[in-house]
């Protein structure tokens, strides 16, 4: 417990430590980092600020929470951003784009286009908006991407992804007592703090896990316990949930979570870039287009292979992609949660009810927003619905 | 002659009765009653016309020109002309400020803002559909701490601490207060936070439509000077309140019925 | 009782697809269209309904494959294959205008669908989970516009039992020539597609033709657009947000064709009424450009608007937005008419396309019917209004819902709309 939360302090240090580097703020997991990094620049996820004061204005009262705390966000950077990356995710990021680009002149962006199917046609096309991208930070900072930093930038995140997909892979399985809040915290953190300085320490942490899993040889007390007492296991299935409030009461309540599928962890950490470690250098005069991009397709195959989000076309895919780790990961009971105003989240929650159903596992249906999330009432309702499994 | 303006909001009805000088801008206010709107809008608007006339000690035949305004508008029969409570509101408040460039309106369940340009209005935002952000919110949450809301603004004077209410919605907020007093939070911090978060959702209507000085606020809730000092605050403004904010609607109603 | 309301209360009380197929069948004769039609104003209303009862007619009979295809498609390729197209998201208006709207978002609502999302996919949704609509081959819609067509169209999909004939035309974000071929590229191949699995046949001869009905229908909706410049009131029962249908649906049907044509003859005939008549017996309305839908219930916001003297003088839904296409080039063709839409990418597309309107059409005013959840439309209003306020240009953004009643005050409607008609007179 106190490891995570020197973790996190050291990070919230490592991250003003980079206000003057340049840092390029992106939301979406379809932003390829790697591109980032290979340009020379810090990628800073814009997770909003969740108290919001200039940004209601200029949105309508019904829109997506995460983006109009973005804005917010957006208002307040100052300087601390050299651009910013958005993707054609859902209709509330392309008007977010919007705003971004007629109220805040200052700040340079750019909207990657992401495909919804994920056919070869659509990774090829992906490719070619990677190019564009990549055409962009090069405009940015005057240089010339070559293909060995795109190479050496996406070693940097499979690395990092690996050690997120075995803390979590640690932190599911009852191997910790690090608790949900933590968990979250340093998923969060994972985004917020330059690469090349997470990586050591958070390499520190997984190791140290792992020794004391080791010498324990067993699941830790904390777990060993619930499963003694049968202490319900739980999947948390949403969009982009930061609330803290909402982390700290499931931290105090029973339950033991064994899987999720959100923004901030698996559907960005799962799934690495492949050949990674060894691009191939461009071969002038080769005509083939796969050949000549090997590695930008090698992103586009990731990125549109990943985990996914429930904007692209085949929702039926991802329900049982979900269904597949509800029984690998012997759920009992799954929590679903929307920030509010998230069309295709909401509109994946009929097939995820259909499916779990058919599993005869129960849901919980719950949709919030930061300005109005009522931590009493939302613990009635998961402690109400832990107690009927 | 005379003219008359009527305003007939949800919770309340205000009549005022204008002495025309010559049609000179400015006429002098002859009387004006503020009376509860009740069931019945109809009668609510005879009946505060009725005592108006009364309290002025005019007949009802002296009166020339009546526009009727607010919710209860169309059923006004009496009424000449009906006009909504923009430009009424708009116009209200420039008589009482001439140069007034946006108006701030908190009423019992519509809270408005108000953009003018030489005394016209050239813009305006109303509230959304729900309660939030209106005098009924006040008066719920009042009722929940079983406080008096006129002793709102001593306690926000008294005190400089609040605690965040994070929901808006007048139910939600309701049973957070009640939360709040469970947890023995002091009752004048949460005044203190269910008036900025008033003024926090009036903020951001204004900040909609852009801010220009000077500021007018009109409305019950204009008498409410906890929130006029906090959105004061906010806004980093001077704002000014007419003697009887209440009835700027059913002045602006009574100038306007001189044009008829 | 008129033959409208008794078609609405016998809908009401036998809300079934068998019902709603005969009683398409009754009306769709001529005698009964005829009176169902009788009190339409124009001969082109009369025709309008009269084109939108067949083509319903056609897909309940189910004579030809239906497809079910979402807004903003190039229903050439429909009409181009022989398939008949239906259109949820038009029908979600008729549930409101029928009065059925409260049952089918009720539906929606016990199917788990959320109060927050749009009530046109969500009126939809609930139809298709009541099983009213006709059964389809296949499904086609795509991100254009909205995130909510291709979210509930998915449903569809699963609910008939034919995922694998759902196809989302994934429209890139630019209009460029990679984009042409990207997104021409998946037309073909989903015609492909179709063509094996429903036993329709490929036809280019055929295709091109639409192509070219379709582009005659494009020339006299831009002569209709020509004539409403001049107009100095557009009578209000040529209710031009009515006319999605055919603009889209039908497009490349000779149907449309004739109805734009007998739309030109009658407003030609109203222009010279109004150019004869002296111009002190007129008070010339305030000339409003009116952007997105309208509520599809009974409403009284038209009137409101007549009374105060201000009239639509065009609607951004009736703006022909895309080029002449190509005979030759079918899919190219088709791929083009949906990336030139204004409501793809960038918001600089649709002030680009309401610049355009606003000095085309003398516009006083314009008015942005905020419709519930739509979240494309309503996260770009302030962009919009402070775009029209550097014209000098008021915009009201009415707040409100196109389908459900229950969601909208019809008291606060007419308050925004005659303080919005106040300031307009003052100017």
């Amino acid at each position: 417990m106190d490891k995570a939360f020197n973790f996190d302090e050291q990070f919230r240090l490592s991250l003003s430590s980079t206000k003057n580097t340049k840092n390029i703020g992106w939301l979406c997991t379809y932003t390829p980092e790697e591109l980032i990094i290979a340009a020379g620049f810090n990628p800073v996820r814009i997770l909003g600020s969740k108290r919001l004061n200039r940004s209601e204005s200029y949105f309508p009262i019904n829109f997506c929470p995460y983006l109009k705390s973005s804005w917010e966000a957006l208002l307040d950077a100052g300087d601390t951003l050299s651009a910013v990356i958005f993707t054609n995710s859902c209709d509330g990021m392309r008007r977010l784009y919007d705003t971004a680009e007629h109220y805040l002149k200052d700040i340079p962006v750019h909207m990657l286009d992401v495909p919804r199917n994920t056919d070869v046609r659509s990774k090829d096309f992906f490719t070619l908006n990677l190019e564009d991208l990549k055409v962009f930070l090069e405009s940015l900072s005057g240089n010339k991407i070559e293909n060995d930093k795109i190479a050496r930038a996406i070693k940097l995140m499979n690395r990092k992804r690996t050690l997120l997909a075995d803390f979590s892979e640690l932190f599911f399985k009852g191997h910790t007592d690090i608790n949900i809040s933590d968990y979250y915290k340093i998923m969060e953190l994972s985004t917020l703090s330059r690469t090349g300085d997470f990586i050591p320490e958070f390499e520190k942490l997984v190791d140290s896990l792992d020794q004391e899993k080791n010498n324990r040889s067993g699941p830790s007390r904390k777990v060993k316990a619930s499963k003694d007492n049968n202490i319900p296991k739980v999947m948390i299935i949403g969009n982009l949930i930061t609330e803290e409030k909402l982390w700290d009461m499931l931290s105090s309540i029973d339950l033991r979570l064994v899987s999720d599928d959100l923004c901030i962890s698996n559907r960005y950490y799962t799934m690495l870039v492949a050949n990674g470690s060894n691009g191939s250098p461009d071969r002038p005069g080769d005509g083939s287009k796969q050949k000549k991009d090997t590695l930008l397709r090698a992103l586009s195959e990731r990125y549109l292979s990943k985990p996914h989000c429930m904007r692209m076309a085949d929702m039926g895919a991802k329900v049982k992609e979900i269904m597949g780790k509800v029984k690998k990961d012997d759920v009992r009971g799954v929590i679903f949660i929307s920030l509010k105003f998230c069309d295709t989240m909401l509109y994946s929650f009929p097939l995820i009810k259909q499916a779990l159903s058919k599993l005869k596992i129960p849901v919980l249906y719950l949709e919030i927003e930061y300005s109005n999330f009522s931590a009493g009432q939302v613990k009635t309702r998961t402690q109400a619905f832990l107690e009927m499994l | 002659m005379y003219t008359c303006g009527i305003d007939i909001g949800s919770v309340s009805t205000e009549v005022v009765i204008l002495e025309n000088n010559n049609g000179e801008a400015n006429g002098k206010i002859l009387s004006y009653i503020i009376s509860p709107t009740g069931a019945n809008s109809k009668i609510a608007a005879e009946k505060a016309l009725t005592e108006a006339c009364n309290s002025s000690g005019i007949d009802r035949e002296s009166i020339g020109p009546i526009v009727a305004t607010g919710y209860g508008r169309i059923n006004v029969p009496f009424a000449d002309k009906n006009i909504t409570e923009i430009s009424c509101h708009a116009r209200g408040a420039i008589s009482t400020f001439p140069d007034t460039r946006t108006v701030i309106d908190i009423g019992g369940q519509d809270s408005k803002v108000i953009k003018l340009e030489d005394g016209n209005p050239i813009d305006f935002l109303m509230n959304d559909k729900c309660a939030a952000g209106t005098g009924r919110f006040l008066e719920v949450m009042a009722r929940a701490l079983e406080i008096e809301l006129d002793s709102f603004t001593d306690i926000f004077l008294s005190t400089d601490e609040h605690v965040d209410i994070s929901s808006t919605c007048t139910v939600f907020a309701e049973s957070e207060i009640v939360s709040l007093i469970g947890q023995g939070i002091d009752r004048n911090k949460i005044i203190r936070g269910l008036i900025y978060s008033i003024v926090s959702k009036m903020t951001s209507m204004v900040e909609r439509i852009g801010l220009e000085e000077p500021v007018c606020m009109t409305g019950g809730v204009a008498k409410n000077l906890g929130v006029v000092k906090a959105l004061e605050e906010k806004l980093g403004v001077k704002i000014k309140i007419p003697d009887e904010p209440q009835i700027t609607g059913a002045l602006g109603a009574a100038y306007l019925a001189q044009k008829i | 009782m008129g033959v409208k309301e008794k078609v609405k209360t016998n809908i009401q009380r036998n809300l079934n697809q068998q019902y709603i197929k005969r009683l398409l069948g009754i009306i769709a004769r001529k005698p009964v269209l005829y009176a169902y039609s009788r009190t339409s104003p124009s001969a082109t209303y009369k025709y309008l309904n009269t084109i939108s009862i067949k083509s319903m007619q056609d897909a309940y009979n189910g004579k030809q494959a239906v497809g079910f295809g979402s807004l903003f498609l190039p229903y050439e390729f429909f009409h181009g294959i022989g398939a008949t197209p239906f259109l949820p998201e038009v029908m979600a208006g008729f549930t409101a205008s029928l009065g059925l709207a409260d049952r089918t978002l009720e539906k929606a609502a016990s199917s788990w669908y959320s109060q927050d999302l749009c009530t046109f996919h969500r009126s939809a949704s609930g139809a298709v989970e009541m099983d009213i609509f006709p059964r389809p081959s296949f499904i086609i819609t795509s991100n254009l516009a909205c995130d909510a067509a291709q979210k509930s169209f998915y449903h569809y999909g699963r609910i008939y039992d034919i995922e694998k004939q759902y196809y989302l035309l994934d429209v890139p974000y630019e209009n460029n020539p990679k984009a042409v071929s990207y997104l021409a590229d998946q037309l073909k191949e989903i015609a492909g597609n179709i063509i094996k699995n429903t036993g329709l046949r490929e036809d280019m001869s055929r295709l091109s033709e639409t192509i070219m009905i379709s582009n005659e229908f494009r020339k006299w909706a831009l002569k209709v657009n020509a004539l409403r410049r001049k107009l100095l009131d557009y009578p209000s029962y040529y209710n031009g947000l009515s006319f999605i249908l055919p603009f889209h649906g039908l497009a490349g049907t000779r149907e449309t064709v004739a109805l734009y044509k007998l739309m030109h003859a009658e407003l030609k005939d109203i222009l010279k009424a109004q150019q004869s008549q002296s111009a002190e017996k007129r008070s010339i309305p305030k000339r409003i450009l009116w952007l997105h839908l309208k509520p599809y219930y009974n409403n009284d916001i038209f009137e409101i608007m007549e009374q105060s003297n201000c009239s639509v003088a065009f609607e951004e839904i009736n703006n022909v937005y895309w080029p002449e296409l190509d005979p030759a080039k079918p899919y190219e063709s088709m791929a083009k008419k949906m990336l030139s839409h204004p409501l793809t990418g960038k918001i600089d597309n649709r002030l680009k396309a309401l610049k355009q309107m606003a000095s085309d059409y003398d516009i006083d005013g314009a008015v942005l019917f905020s419709h519930w959840g739509c979240r494309q439309s309503n996260g770009g209003a302030r962009i919009i209004k402070d775009f029209f306020a550097k014209k000098g240009i008021p915009l009201l953004v009415l707040d409100g819902d196109c389908v459900d009643r229950s969601n909208s005050s019809a008291g606060q409607i007419k308050t925004r709309l005659q303080g919005y008609m106040e300031i307009l007179d003052s100017k």
